[in-house]
């Protein structure tokens, strides 16, 4: 369990280890900031995450990437600690165009945890948090049992949670 | 009829596996790389996403491309259900539009890998239809 007193669950810094590696690294998402159950993270834009080359806007597709990514992180900010998950359904909603040429900032929650699923909502928005360009809701089930964090007691010899690297 | 994918497909490395036939909406495909993948040994979902996506718009076009229908749509919404996990090899999606209204087209799409009856995740989107400039909101 988390609450070793040793160690809770740091979103930023297992992003550090995120961030270089797959998709991450291939979408250039940065870790903006985290509370005790949500995550917010940022897609920079680029003009090969384009979707519709006329506009410019970042792609709808690459949206919900951000919003997947940050669903998944906001499961284990709630748990404290590192638990091996798939995202199961994810809905957008497509509440108006990102402006040509923005960044994409989404921030989701995670609102609940059941024993097989959790729960997550958010909302991406292209520089004001109160006009958001789509509404995200997601659950995630577990596919292992938690794994504590490395160095704790209950894992002393750092095994994974190290992260999907 | 040949469409252009958007410069995303192309940073997922979606190309056009099989342009669709008459009506028949194009079989898209991406070939695994390491920037597509999630947790060990699976493609991400985000990626899975954008695929399924792409094929939906390209379902769209082909559609829009081959008759007298509007000529802009833009996404309402899109609800994805991850299947199965996405393995290291190549996926493939087509999208297939079940409804043209005159306001909202309706879009199933399905991705796959080496069984098409056996898809890794499936999704539906609604598009408003446009035929101007006036129509977007």
């Amino acid at each position: 369990m988390a609450g070793d007193g040793e160690f809770i669950f740091d979103p930023a810094r297992m992003f550090r280890a995120m961030e270089r590696h797959g998709h991450s690294a291939m979408m250039g998402f940065r870790f903006v900031a985290h509370g005790h159950d949500w995550v917010e993270l940022r897609l920079p834009w680029r003009a090969d995450l384009v979707g519709d080359a006329e506009t410019g806007t970042i792609a709808n597709g690459a949206v919900t990437a951000l919003m997947d990514m940050a669903g998944g992180m906001c499961v284990w900010t709630r748990l404290g600690l590192f638990r091996p998950q798939a995202t199961l359904d994810l809905r957008i909603d497509y509440l108006r165009a990102a402006k040509p040429g923005a960044d994409i900032i989404g921030r989701v929650e995670c609102y609940r945890v059941a024993r097989e699923i959790a729960f997550v909502r958010g909302l991406a928005h292209d520089g004001d948090a109160g006009d958001a360009v789509a509404h995200m809701a997601a659950t995630f089930m577990f596919t292992g049992p938690p794994m504590p964090p490395r160095g704790s007691s209950a894992n002393p010899v750092g095994g994974p949670p190290g992260m999907s690297a | 009829m040949s469409i252009t994918l958007p410069p995303y497909a192309a940073a997922l490395g979606i190309i056009i596996e099989a342009d669709g036939a008459g009506e028949d909406a194009p079989v898209l495909r991406m070939d695994f790389a390491d920037g597509l993948s999630g947790r060990p040994g699976n493609l991400h979902g985000g990626a899975i996403a954008g695929l399924l996506d792409m094929a939906a718009w390209a379902s769209m076009r082909a559609m829009l491309d081959a008759g007298e229908g509007p000529a802009r749509f833009k996404p309402i919404g899109i609800t994805i259900d991850y299947l199965r996990g996405g393995k290291h090899r190549p996926t493939y999606a087509r999208g297939r539009v079940t409804k043209v209204g005159s306001r909202v087209a309706t879009v199933v799409v399905e991705a796959w890998q080496e069984e098409r009856s056996k898809p890794i995740a499936a999704a539906r989107l609604h598009f408003m239809l446009g035929r101007s400039e006036a129509a977007e909101s």
